[in-house]
């Protein structure tokens, strides 16, 4: 036997996808579902048109989404946590600039007693002002905490960097937390967590008793006023440099990029794959050249993050502050060599077989593929998105990649940010 | 339930299948029986520095990653104070590139230079990153030494500081490679669409002819009983006053475990719990508090850790802790909470049974546990539990001769 061959292998071609279901309930929710997996489990998500882009005041929509379980009209936080945990239920919810979304993982046999619950998280809602109070300080007392990371902060700089003081560069301060009105919170929730506003992906074992008892308890959510949504302000993109100090930091946080697009671009699956081959898998050229090389780091990566009314490009480090300068300049040579010079074959089909089988394995499994439909279905596309990912990613040439790093990084249209001894 | 089958190669190496044809992936876990308990008080950080450099080229393959990329697969490795834990997952049509790549770095590592004096600065970075540069980071390095003081659970998986890591040699690690990186001290689990018969015909042909390595008997110096309460304060540049509290307990093995676990989930878990119900919501001492078990082979800890609300004292907010830990000590906990706590680890059992590569190290480490049918039976453990024995194991080990407790307290700066 001869150990150092390799043996054969079939790269990812095809995907067998599934698609959901999708039918629309008496109250014109729509709902989408995959019946799909062995267990007898479901994952019910409400996904909201509420994220913090509608706003009022700050934290307004971010608090609403925290706090649907701290109390409703007929139940406290106390009972409502109570059934929840009774029945081994998880309650989920997150918000983000564009949506809010509230998750219930349960086993099946507990449908009955749960999902009447659940709706008057979405129905009856009243976030006691006593509630409030603890939610806040404690949440406050988080957000100081994060300050000191430098990692955090070089998140939220970067984003104002690019965003300036819209709704995707806002940066939280510490008084923000101690000026968030009650009458703002109903408000949002009146005018957001309606019928219109909803959409349903269910998955799981859904058969028809689900869906005939999801029907007929979702069907008491009342329609309020579809919001109409407009585009995001945005400041026009101008390339900086910013060095925020942080006393005593050992390491330094780095983070280089650009405003850049979503995945409705006609570049982006390409992009996607230029990507990956500079800092998007543990072999890219970023982890090769500053951690598995020179040993400056623990990790260092690169990602598009999708906005629904934007994109932007980043790449993220932590490195030793004695190295950092050493590092940016290791960067900056990556994304010179991928302007300069056209990516080895063998290297873009290692990206491309490593892309495919990242692909098939995140499709694995009901949640899965709720959770990967709702990252298309978010942007207006279905299932098939995932299949032309894959023809692009097949298709893809080494010509191509190189087109691709001289329209969008150019390393001087790429905006800094380092936190630390600086 | 989990399915499994198990067979054991002449070289020791055990290998367990479970069958599952609903997913196009392939998990395969390789278990090593080494850990940081097993490192030398002066070369701490070894087993976890070892686990980096298991990636850095084999005898006959001079990278690990780039062959595994090429077939769709990731993988990944954790440490902890017990076990090494190598995972693969793949398209179960190149599964055997997994056996190919997990079997060449068994059989012999490339060893080189290169490759060591990198990943010492890899796992520098990673000691700075994850223990030092973040607020709380270094709790552990503190409370490990204070709750131990003879047993190896004394140090950080990460190591007791940067030297060990620093002095590392290549002597070293080679001599851990072949007194620990053998098959008779290893559990190779393949959880997926692949028969049980394929698995093992690919770990005769990959593993099968590995020698097997004598492997010394462990044989660790135990923690002796703790007499009287312990107690280490810590200034840091930090925004919350914390208090950690470790109980010495039982080993992960022992019957016991599941109650200690089950008070855990009791105090903490959920926001009907204990802990969030007095503590947070109705007496605001705590903007964040939860009760642990670190589930250790050798004897571990019940762990409390809390973050107190700003103006809280220190004596006002130890107090609420230990009024709760009266409680368990005194009153018998309702039928319906007791249902509640069951329920639970039912339904996170269910939960954990989504994913192949779950199911893997669930039974690699069952396997490990000295009974792999315990991935089906620990619920029925826990729903065997009365509220009585609740009571009884509160009394004998949540008391203050038997507790550590670290306040980590923000200096004034």
């Amino acid at each position: 036997m001869n150990r150092s061959l390799a043996p054969e292998y079939n790269p990812v071609k095809k995907l067998n996808l599934v698609s959901p279901q999708n039918i629309m309930l008496d109250n014109g929710i729509p709902m989408y579902y995959f019946n799909a997996g062995s267990q007898d489990v479901l994952r019910i998500e409400v996904l909201l048109k509420a994220g913090s882009r509608y706003q009022s005041a700050p934290l307004i929509a971010h608090v609403v989404n925290n706090m649907l379980n701290e109390g409703t009209k007929t139940h406290s936080a106390l009972q409502i946590a109570e059934t929840f945990e009774y029945y081994g239920a998880y309650l989920h919810t997150e918000c983000d600039l564009d949506n809010a979304s509230v998750v219930l993982y349960l086993q099946n046999k507990h449908l009955d007693y749960l999902l009447p619950i659940l709706i008057e998280l979405l129905t009856e809602a009243i976030f006691p002002k006593h509630e409030l109070e603890i939610f806040l300080e404690n949440a406050k007392q988080k957000f100081l905490i994060n300050q000191q990371k430098v990692n955090y902060l070089a998140r939220k700089h970067f984003a104002h960097a690019l965003y300036g003081e819209s709704t995707y560069g806002f940066m939280l301060k510490e008084e923000h937390y101690n000026n968030v009105q009650h009458n703002l919170l109903i408000d949002f929730y009146k005018q957001f967590y309606c019928a219109e506003n909803i959409t349903l992906i269910v998955s799981g074992k859904v058969g028809e008793r689900e869906l005939k008892l999801i029907n007929k308890v979702f069907t008491v959510i009342t329609n309020g006023k579809k919001q109409k949504k407009s585009m995001l302000n945005l400041p026009e993109y101008n390339v900086s440099q910013n060095h925020i100090p942080k006393k005593d930091a050992i390491q330094n946080a780095i983070r280089i990029g650009k405003v850049l697009f979503n995945k409705t671009h006609k570049d982006y699956f390409d992009f996607h794959v230029l990507n990956t081959i500079l800092g998007g898998y543990f072999g890219s050229r970023l982890m090769s050249n500053i951690r598995e090389d020179k040993g400056y780091t623990y990790g260092i990566g690169s990602a598009i993050v999708n906005l629904e009314d934007s994109g932007y490009f980043f790449i993220s480090t932590e490195v030793g502050a004695e190295v950092c300068n050493a590092a940016i300049n290791e960067i900056y040579k990556e994304i010179s060599i991928l302007n300069n010079e056209t990516v080895p074959y063998e290297e873009l089909n290692l990206v491309k077989n490593y892309l495919a089988g990242t692909l098939l394995r995140s499709l694995d499994g009901p949640f899965a593929l709720a959770e990967k439909f709702k990252a298309a279905h978010i942007f207006g596309f279905d299932m098939n998105y995932y299949n032309n990912l894959l023809k692009h990613i097949h298709a893809i040439t080494p010509e191509r990649i190189q087109e691709l790093a001289k329209s969008y990084l150019q390393p001087d249209s790429l905006t800094e940010v380092v936190v630390g001894k600086v | 339930m989990i399915n499994y089958k198990k067979h054991q190669l002449s070289n020791g190496l055990k290998v367990i299948t479970h069958f599952d044809e609903s997913t196009p992936i392939v998990a395969l876990n390789l278990l090593y029986n080494v850990g940081a308990r097993d490192e030398h008080p002066e070369k701490t950080g070894f087993a976890h520095l070892f686990e980096h450099l298991m990636f850095g080229g084999s005898i006959n393959i001079p990278n690990f990653d780039e062959p595994l990329q090429q077939v769709g697969g990731e993988n990944n490795a954790f440490t902890n104070n017990d076990i090494t834990n190598y995972y693969i997952t793949l398209p179960k049509e190149n599964i055997e590139t997994a056996f190919w790549l997990e079997s060449d770095r068994m059989l012999s590592l490339a060893f080189t230079d290169k490759s060591l004096e990198v990943q010492r600065n890899v796992v520098i970075e990673e000691f700075r990153q994850r223990y030092l540069n973040q607020p709380y980071g270094d709790v552990w390095l503190h409370l490990r030494p204070l709750a131990y003081k003879v047993h190896p659970y004394q140090w950080a998986t990460i190591g007791k500081e940067i030297s060990h890591i620093e002095n590392a040699t290549m002597q070293d690690v080679k001599d851990f490679f072949f007194s620990h990186y053998r098959p008779n001290n290893a559990i190779l689990v393949v959880a997926g669409n692949i028969q049980h018969e394929e698995v093992i015909q690919l770990s005769e042909k990959w593993f099968g002819n590995i020698p097997a390595g004598e492997i010394k008997k462990r044989n660790l110096p135990q923690e002796p009983k703790q007499t009287e309460a312990r107690k280490l304060t810590l200034e840091r540049d930090v925004t919350a006053n914390a208090i950690y509290k470790a109980y010495h307990i039982c080993k992960r093995t022992d019957e016991k475990f599941y109650i200690f676990d089950l008070i855990s989930d009791l105090l903490s878990r959920g926001n009907s719990s204990r802990f969030y119900k007095s503590l947070i919501k109705e007496q605001k001492l705590f903007s964040e508090i939860e009760a642990y078990v670190t589930g250790d082979l050798d004897p571990g800890l019940f762990v409390i850790s809390g973050k107190l609300s700003d103006g809280v004292s220190y004596e006002k907010a130890e107090q609420a802790i230990l009024i709760e830990i009266h409680k368990l000590q005194t009153e018998i906990i309702t039928d319906k909470d007791l249902q509640k706590l069951k329920n639970n680890v039912e339904s996170h059992h269910v939960f954990a049974q989504m994913s192949v590569l779950n199911k893997a190290m669930a039974l690699a480490f069952a396997e490990l546990m000295g009974d792999i049918d315990l991935v089906n039976k620990e619920v029925e453990k826990y729903n065997a539990i009365t509220s009585q024995q609740i009571k009884d194991i509160a009394n004998k080990y949540l008391i203050e001769n038997n507790c550590s407790t670290l306040y980590y307290k923000k200096n004034n700066q």
